[in-house]
């Protein structure tokens, strides 16, 4: 075996392969008359039958390693993950004249591949002892593979899926996330644009000197997932008080906020104000009323880009101080523990005018990053006491 | 020791995986049934088929909430000259002739895949024949008329064979794949009634419109030719007058106790109307009626707040729906919760009837016209149960409508209701016949947007904003009303689905350059409505 210099105290490497199946949904095989309870009728399934169905595939591997140095003073875990999920359940579209709204597909290859590492620090110095742990992850997913091209089993024809949209975030004109081969499960068009001239300029209506909205072609804005996370904590002992502190930050990806629309349409948001005590917004050197303008880019629930703001963020994420009770004070009853703990302290950069961490829905995987009148994050003030026999 | 130990491990885990393998298959029958939609073996035969016809009848006139006013009253009933749009959405409406790519194809799309799937499964479990297919096929041609007179040439001889792209059928071969479709549903329903007399109709339980009296399903299809034959007269003029011979001697819908109504119990006119404050009535509408003095004008309309009627016109930009959706200054449709829905009435037969006579077909010429147009209003005003009185004979005009809110004022031709009070310009009896065929048929706007575009009647206000572009639905023709010339084109059709483009490519490219005669925009005119 190769000699290792004396600081190096020990490292492990790790490889796995895994594949794991997933069932698609329920009750998809069995034909059924479904029931409308809105309208009180019944109708037949409305997708094009396809007998042939397989479960999901997730094909994973992960390579890492954990070494230790110092004697266990520093230690460095890295890993290095790969996985594709194929045979994905889509409906896809199909023409309407076939009579039918849609046919199950299996197909794609969703791949996700990352990265994760950390670095901790622990030292003694007398009573005094720090620990301090940075942990870094990167992640990056695409959409390798949709079933643009797959052939129905049906039919024998060529499925058409350039493109896959899965939700819509807000209501019509807000932006919609849409899945595209090569880009990403999270990526986010628009398709909402001021009226302009041939040279991009804002058009204003002749009349009214107003501008105004129209369809374009859906642009990419860009993506809800973030490209990494970072977290620091810090721990630090003495004489049986321990304060930890947690910064933990995300960065990258981009959220989009309906209640922002709804208050600035309404007037009552701050960056209304700002706009109004501007006196408005200056198009082509033209005074559009703070009105006006805010009526147009905040109609619906916000307009194309408008209200698209980047995810990324730094918290400090928790704040905990604790003393352990001598023993000998309790009569040698038990370990107790006493301690304050602070979640969600505060927030030292964001740019969204929510907490970007926020997940709206539980159910939907694509309805993510965007806040129509949720909760405000919770900031926990806490007291805690642990007695230990 | 260890041997042993392992071999234990081994044995009790199979055995414990094969009982939890057991275990699964044999729930998986239960796991997988859905809990409350039945499966097609739950039901008794007459439920297979039967319980999906509901659903199909409501295509003919739309009653969920959202595709009744995607459908009935931003298209027909707007275009219709019936209702209009009091919300102003995304600012991009049919109103203003810029309603946004999906809204366009929200009515194809509804209509087609609500209609075939089912009608598929019909056809599967009747094998294609006896009276419930007929039934079926009169269904399906009452939907697509809708479909194909709103966009021109669609998928219609071709369905059903497999295929997820289908080859589109121009309009001719459309209309005449119908009116065959219905002679044969209409052979198969009399030899069913002629073999089954006094016995009672499995389906009566799903006949939503006529309980099961499929004598009176027999009305309908010969009166659904009617209206088809009258439509295609000007292009298909032999065709068209045999077919017309031939409905109206098999019978059509004559009597008001015949008419096709769907029932509801909470209408959507109502519910978009008086709850969501986003439909109120057209000013094209009220400004006949009031002209008129028309004794159905409190039927067909709300009062305002100081007692008058008042609609609002189509196509405001920027809307404010605040004040054009008050009740108390604008009226609203005036339905209720249970209001059922129109499909096809008496009167309107009288009138087809009365514009084949004016034009020869019928024996008798204008005076026999004239007595039609006559039974058609009567037919009406008793439908609505209210008296004619001097309706028939009192020569007035609309007159002009002003916006109480903007003043922008605007106005129609003369034409007045008396058979004999003619003049050549507008005051014609073609223009009479078919202003009271749109009186006499609300609120089915469709029925009344096609004859406003074959015929230019009923006379309808342009948009008070046209904001059309080429870049959506095309540029609209919207030329305003003068005292000599009234020829506002107005939306001729609606473009086809970015899904048929998408999925169907060739057959709607090919449909576009060979078949519509025109491009794909609202501006060109359909088969039967080129302009004459």
């Amino acid at each position: 075996m190769v000699k290792l210099p004396d600081w190096f105290s020990f490292m492990k490497v790790r490889l796995s392969y895994t594949s794991v199946g997933t069932a698609y949904n329920m009750y998809i095989t069995r034909e059924i008359y479904e029931y409308n309870d809105q309208t009180n009728q019944y109708n037949t399934l409305l997708l094009y039958p396809n007998r042939n169905l397989q479960p999901e595939l997730t094909n994973s591997y992960e390579a890492g390693f954990n070494m230790r140095f110092f004697k266990g003073a520093l230690n460095l875990d890295a890993t290095y993950y790969k996985s594709n999920t194929l045979h994905q359940t889509f409906v896809a579209n199909v023409p309407s004249t076939s009579g039918y709204n849609g046919v199950y597909v299996q197909a794609g290859n969703v791949q996700n591949t990352g990265v994760e590492l950390s670095l901790g620090y622990n030292n003694k110095w007398n009573g005094f002892s720090w620990s301090s742990n940075v942990t870094f992850s990167y992640n990056e997913n695409k959409v390798k593979k949709l079933a643009d091209g797959i052939t129905n089993p049906v039919t024998g024809e060529a499925i058409f899926m350039p493109y896959l949209d899965k939700a819509t975030l807000g209501s019509t004109g807000s932006p919609i996330v849409r899945l595209t081969e090569g880009g990403s499960m999270g990526d986010i068009y628009v398709n909402r644009d001021w009226k302009r001239n041939e040279n991009g300029y804002v058009l204003l209506d002749p009349k009214t000197f107003l501008p105004s909205m129209v369809d374009t072609e859906y642009k990419k804005a860009g993506s809800l997932l973030p490209k990494t996370h970072a977290g620091w904590r810090n721990s630090f002992s003495y004489k049986g008080a321990t304060l930890n502190i947690l910064f933990s930050g995300r960065f990258g990806g981009l959220v989009v906020s309906n209640t922002q629309a709804i208050l600035d349409r309404y007037g009552v948001s701050k960056a209304s104000a700002g706009v109004r005590e501007a006196g408005g917004v200056s198009i082509s050197n033209i005074n559009v009323s703070a009105k006006d303008y805010l009526n147009a880019v905040a109609a619906g629930t916000g307009q194309g880009a408008h209200y698209i703001y980047d995810a990324s963020n730094i918290r400090l994420g928790e704040v905990s101080l604790e003393y352990a009770i001598p023993k000998k004070w309790v009569s040698n009853i038990a370990d107790v523990t006493i301690g304050l703990v602070a979640n969600n302290l505060a927030m030292i950069y964001c740019k969204a005018p929510f907490d970007p961490e926020l997940v709206a829905s539980a159910s939907n995987t694509f309805y993510t990053g965007v806040d129509y009148f949720m909760q405000p994050s919770l900031r926990n003030l806490g007291f805690s006491l642990k007695l230990q026999f | 020791m260890k041997q042993y130990n392992f071999k234990r491990i081994r044995t009790t885990l199979s055995i414990c995986s094969l009982l939890l393998l057991a275990s699964c298959i044999g729930d998986f029958e239960n796991f997988n049934t859905h809990p409350t939609n039945p499966a097609p073996d739950d039901m008794t035969a007459p439920e297979r088929v039967g319980t999906l016809f509901p659903s199909l009848l409501y295509l003919m006139h739309n009653y969920q909430e959202n595709d009744n006013q995607m459908i009935e009253q931003m298209i027909g009933n707007q275009y219709g000259g019936y209702m209009a749009t009091t919300n102003n959405w995304q600012g991009t409406n049919y109103g203003t002739f810029n309603p946004s790519a999906g809204w366009m194809e929200y009515p194809f799309n509804k209509l087609f895949s609500g209609f075939y799937a089912n009608y598929f499964k019909i056809k599967d479990i009747t094998g294609g024949k006896g009276y419930i297919y007929a039934w079926a096929n009169i269904v399906r041609v009452g939907v697509m008329l809708r479909v194909t007179d709103t966009y021109g040439p669609v998928p219609y001889s071709k369905m059903g064979e497999g295929q997820l792209a289908v080859v589109y059928d121009d309009m001719q071969t459309v209309y005449h794949n119908m009116i065959q479709d219905l002679d044969n549903s209409i052979a198969s329903l009399t030899a069913f009634l002629g073999e089954n007399q006094g016995k009672a109709n499995p389906m009566a339980e799903f006949d939503l419109i006529y309980r099961g009296n499929f004598s009176k399903w027999i009305k309908f299809a010969n009166s659904l030719k009617l209206r088809m034959a009258i439509r295609i007269a000007a292009v298909d003029t032999d065709y068209a007058k045999e077919v017309m011979v031939q409905a109206i001697a098999g019978g059509t819908i004559e009597s008001n106790v015949d008419n096709a109504f769907l029932p509801t119990t909470d209408n959507p006119y109502y519910k978009a109307a008086i709850d969501w404050g986003d439909l109120a009535i057209n000013a094209v509408l009220s400004t006949y009626m009031n002209g008129y003095a028309d004794p159905r004008c409190p039927v067909y309309m709300t009062k305002t707040g100081v007692g008058t009627y008042i609609g609002v016109r189509m196509g405001i930009n920027n809307i404010n729906k605040q004040i054009y959706s008050m009740s108390a200054l604008f009226s609203k449709p005036n339905f209720t919760t249970g209001s059922p829905l129109l499909v096809f009435c008496a009167a309107e037969t009288q009138f087809l009837k009365a514009e084949a006579a004016l034009q020869g077909w019928i024996a008798g010429g204008e005076a026999q016209a004239g007595a039609y147009y006559l039974k058609g209003i009567n037919t009406s005003m008793e439908q609505h149960e209210v008296t004619a009185g001097a309706y028939t004979t009192t020569v007035t005009y609309p007159g002009a409508y002003s916006d109480p809110i903007s003043g922008i004022t605007v106005g129609i031709s003369n034409i007045s209701v008396p058979w004999n009070d003619v003049d050549a310009a507008a005051n014609t009896r073609l223009a009479k016949i078919i202003t009271q065929k749109w009186l006499a048929n609300y609120p089915l706007g469709f029925e009344s947007w096609c004859d406003f575009r074959r015929t230019g009647y009923p006379q309808i206000f342009s948009a008070q904003d046209n904001l059309s572009t080429d870049g959506s639905m095309g540029t609209i023709d919207n030329s305003i009303f003068s005292a000599t010339t009234y020829n506002s084109r107005l939306v001729r059709r609606l473009p086809y689905p970015v899904s048929e483009y998408n999925g169907n490519p060739v057959n709607v490219a090919n449909a576009v350059s060979t078949m519509l005669g025109g491009p794909d925009k609202g501006s060109t005119n359909l088969w039967w409505a080129k302009k004459q």
